[in-house]
């Protein structure tokens, strides 16, 4: 038994090992710290295509977004910040270019939304689960009341294992 | 004089069919309130008279677009001459109309089956559940038969219709929106059961042992149409990701979410006696959330890459949603006292409190995405326009995501009524370091990002959680009857089919958050990447050689296409050929779209979009994306629904003897959590009483039912022979023969 148990162990081990090496040797390749162009576009994710039906700015294909991209990539390159790109964006097209408002005011709400649809269901759930008539009936029953279940039954359950 | 035929015969097959459902669902209704037979036949009549006449409306649509009759307006603004013929017929859900359609036959086929085929326990439900269905279908006969008829002529006919929109010249979109409302359609049945338990007074898990194949089904197919629509979005949009949290990709996730948490809370109902009152909501709710994605897509409010289909019946949907909130809440506030659970959680560490904190995360996650779908769409009435995108909903479904991926693997590890804590520990320890020895690696080899590790590591987690819950059972089997692994690891599945393709399905969402994880954290993209002809572009690990451009005609376009030769690490790795549709004169609905070339692999995928060239092709410009895992999605998603239909696979012993069937696979169920450590002994032997009890009973009333069916099949075979013997010898000369 324990010599069984040592040799699942390994074999465990061993294809957790290769699993991550595999992965690692496919993934490693994509790593490292993002380029220029990487970052820029990484902001342009953050924006809305303002001219497109629901794409962002990074994902669109069309002569608008690209416009944005580029001068993104230039300001990056002259030295802004994240924040002050998407700043003179906001200034230029109002805050509804941002594709995930900043918390404030009214809208840190929004932030909260997940935290309290959490505690609002986790109540409701919890008042429904711990409503039901006190556990009475099954758990204080004596256990092996006439010997347990007949041997007929005992026979028909070994069809189910 | 066809095609005005056609649209004349259409529309009145629609309102026929409304007045069909109308008077199917008051029939029924009535049949049950008075207790006249009757009228119950009535009511059924008018069912099938209602399932006829959508059946020959939707033939009638499809012949249409099959023969092109361009003087029907839908066909005429969705296909064209040149159309293939398989995305013609396509077209009867390429638009908001045959949408419409679409779903109302569907839901009549769902009723026809049932009338068919009734569940042999829910007999005495199935007036009340028709009558729910009838009435839904009588809304949709309604949109279909005015608002928004598939069947509403042109004044002329144009010589050539506008074609179908290129970007659904897709395989998968012949599949995609057809499982989707296969599986949206699908909540309506357990909906319609549950309703109708609570509307004849019924206490009890009836409607959830009914309906649970129709829940788990209508699941898979919604979750095949999902995945099937982040593949179609993938191939076809040409942007490099597959899910990007539009609105319209949000109304199919709502009912996801929801019915993914029923799924769950259900099995405490059916095998507890609890969360009866909250089931009820559940299933309510994610019926109505069809109805609201529905309202989503088809009204047009909300700007998203899939508006194909729009026009102004947005109101009266609304009101249908408001409608069957407001019913359902009628019905369940009613019927509260018939709610009440038999018994209160017993330990908070429990199965059942797994599934509670599994149906927390998921309803959250289902508030959460409502909150940031139908804002945006608000918000510009209190003075501010917000827009919410991909970064805010990762951002705010990433920490519930990677809960519900946890319990994922905790949740069958943890046994029914009362855990253990010692021995949960001990069986979440080999796991959890498996996790953690994985996640280490990753981090150790240079996988960066402290969300990619946590992600894959908790993915990993799930896993190894259900493997090795899996190698205990097989170990626990060896012990009670000795045979070589394989076998046993093949009987244990195929004793509990419904356990196990469960644990396929976990496996599978471990395997599909690996890929999205992965995919969205460590993509690589290349913008504007401008080649001459014969240049080469080095892409971090890739090489990629611009041999040219060229053209094709194919599918009713033509289609300009450039030649790359993709190398990666020094190994030819072949050619790639992006393109763009350019259209056809005929098709002035599609214009350029982009057609991207995927090398697919284990690994990562190699994706290039052809973003513009230059006359004559001496240069173009590409848009290179790298993206791992991607596969590992689509590879996760046929387990998922192998798992799936494995758990739904119908059983023999399933159908002949449902509920010794039940209690039996309970108790073996209970006798493997006992051999594998999850149960301390007193539970242990006061469950197996129990068990023993109720098989029992249920044995008994099976020998009870067989004793009534055959003593009604010996009255009927009687009656016939004493029939056919009246006919062929009308003297009582062979009275003495039988059939005894």
């Amino acid at each position: 038994m324990a010599v069984g148990r040592l040799a699942w162990g390994l074999w465990g081990a061993a294809a957790v090992t290769a699993a991550a090496l595999g992965l690692a040797a496919v993934l490693r390749p994509l790593a490292g710290p993002p380029t220029l162009e990487q970052r820029a576009l990484a902001i342009a994710a953050e924006l809305r295509c303002p001219v497109c039906a629901g794409e962002s700015a990074a994902a669109a294909d069309v002569p608008e977004a690209r416009a944005m991209r580029a001068e993104i990539a230039a300001d990056l390159a002259a030295g802004m910040s994240e924040r002050q790109i998407l700043d003179r964006f906001v200034a230029q097209y109002g805050p509804w270019i941002l594709y995930r408002p900043p918390a404030r005011g009214p809208l840190r709400l929004l932030w909260l939304a997940p935290a309290v649809a959490v505690v609002v269901a986790g109540a409701v759930l919890w008042r429904q689960a711990a409503g039901g008539p006190p556990p009475a009936a099954e758990g204080t029953r004596p256990a092996g009341e006439a010997g347990g279940p007949a041997p007929e039954l005992e026979r028909e359950l070994r069809r189910w294992l | 004089v066809r095609a005005v035929w056609v649209a004349v015969v259409g529309r009145v097959l629609l309102w026929l069919a409304l007045a069909a459902a109308l008077a199917a669902a008051g029939c029924l209704v009535a049949g049950e309130q008075t207790g006249r037979a009757g009228l119950g036949r009535a009511g059924r009549a008018a069912f099938w008279v209602l399932a006829g006449l959508v059946g020959a409306a939707a033939l009638l649509l499809l012949g249409a677009l099959a023969g092109g009759d361009f003087h029907v307006r839908y066909v005429a603004e969705h296909s064209s001459a040149e159309t293939p013929l398989a995305y013609r017929l396509g077209a009867f859900w390429g638009g908001q109309e045959g949408s419409l359609l679409l779903w109302l036959s569907l839901l009549c086929g769902y009723g026809a089956y049932l009338l068919a085929r009734p569940p042999r326990e829910g007999q005495a439900l199935l007036p009340y559940a028709l009558a729910i269905l009838a009435g839904n279908a009588a809304a949709f006969c309604w949109l279909v038969a005015a608002p928004a008829s598939p069947f509403r002529p042109l004044p002329t006919a144009p010589a050539d219709g506008q074609g179908l929109n290129r970007l659904l010249h897709d395989q998968s979109f012949l599949i995609h929106p057809v499982a989707l409302y296969l599986g949206y359609v699908g909540f309506a049945v357990p909906y319609a059961f549950a309703m109708a338990g609570l509307l004849r007074g019924e206490a009890g898990e009836r409607w959830i042992r009914l309906t649970h194949r129709w829940t788990l089904a209508a699941w898979t197919l919604l979750s095949l149409g999902i995945l099937m629509g982040a593949r179609w979005s993938y191939h076809v949009l040409g942007w490099g990701g597959y899910w990007s949290f539009d609105p319209v990709e949000n109304a199919a996730l709502l009912p996801w979410l929801t019915g993914t948490a029923l799924l769950h809370s259900a099995m405490v109902q059916e095998r507890r006696g609890m969360l009866k009152a909250w089931n009820a909501v559940l299933v309510a709710a994610t019926f109505v959330l069809t109805l609201f994605g529905t309202f989503l897509t088809r009204s047009g409010i909300v700007d998203s890459v899939h508006t194909f289909a729009q026009s102004p019946i947005g109101g009266q949907l609304l009101a249908l949603v408001g409608l069957a909130t407001a019913l359902s809440l009628y019905v369940i506030g009613s019927r509260l006292e018939l709610l009440r659970d038999d018994r209160p959680l017993e330990a908070p560490l429990s199965k059942e409190g797994a599934f509670l904190l599994n149906n927390i995360v998921f309803v959250s996650l289902a508030l959460t995405v409502l909150v940031g779908t139908v804002l945006p769409v608000v918000s510009p009435y209190f003075g501010q326009a917000v827009s919410l995108g991909p970064p805010y909903f990762e951002r705010v479904t990433a920490p519930l995501f990677t809960v519900a991926l946890l319990l994922a693997g905790v949740g069958p590890l943890v046994a029914w009524r009362r855990a253990g804590l010692r021995a949960l520990g001990r069986h979440l320890l080999p796991p959890l370091g498996a996790a953690a020895a994985f996640a280490a690696l990753l981090a150790a080899a240079g996988v960066g990002g402290l969300g990619v590790v946590v992600g894959l590591g908790c993915a990993a987690f799930a896993a190894a959680a259900v493997l090795y819950d899996f190698g205990l059972a097989v170990a626990a089997r060896l012990r009670m009857q000795p045979s070589d692994p394989w076998t046993a690891a093949w009987r244990l599945v195929a004793r509990n089919p419904r356990r196990y393709g469960g644990y396929l399905v976990h496996l599978a969402m471990a395997i599909i958050a690996s890929g999205v994880v992965a995919s969205h954290a460590l993509q690589r993209e290349y913008d504007q990447v401008t080649l001459r002809v014969g240049e080469t572009a080095h892409l971090g690990p890739l090489d990629l050689t611009y041999e040219g451009m060229g053209a094709y005609a194919g599918g009713g376009a033509v289609h300009a296409y450039a030649r790359l030769l993709l190398s990666a690490d020094g190994r030819g790795l072949g050619a790639l050929l992006p393109a763009v549709s350019l259209g056809s004169d005929a098709e002035t609905a599609s214009g350029t779209t982009f057609e991207p070339a995927i090398r697919q692999g284990l690994g990562r995928d190699v994706y290039v979009v052809l973003e513009g060239y230059s006359p004559g092709g001496a240069e173009a410009v590409f848009h290179v994306y790298l993206n791992p895992l991607v596969t590992w999605i689509w590879i996760g998603g046929g387990l998922l629904v192998a798992g799936a239909v494995f758990s739904l696979w119908p059983r023999r012993e399933a159908l002949l003897a449902p509920r010794s069937h039940r209690v039996f696979s309970l108790w073996a169920e209970l006798e493997y959590d006992y051999r594998m450590g999850k149960l301390a002994e007193a539970d242990y032997l006061a469950l197996r009483a129990r068990y023993g009890r109720e098989a029992e009973l249920a044995l008994a009333a099976e020998a009870e039912d067989l004793q009534r069916d055959l003593a009604g099949l010996e009255a009927r075979v009687a009656r016939r022979v004493a029939e056919l013997e009246a006919q062929a010898c009308p003297a009582p000369v062979g009275a003495g023969r039988g059939l005894a």
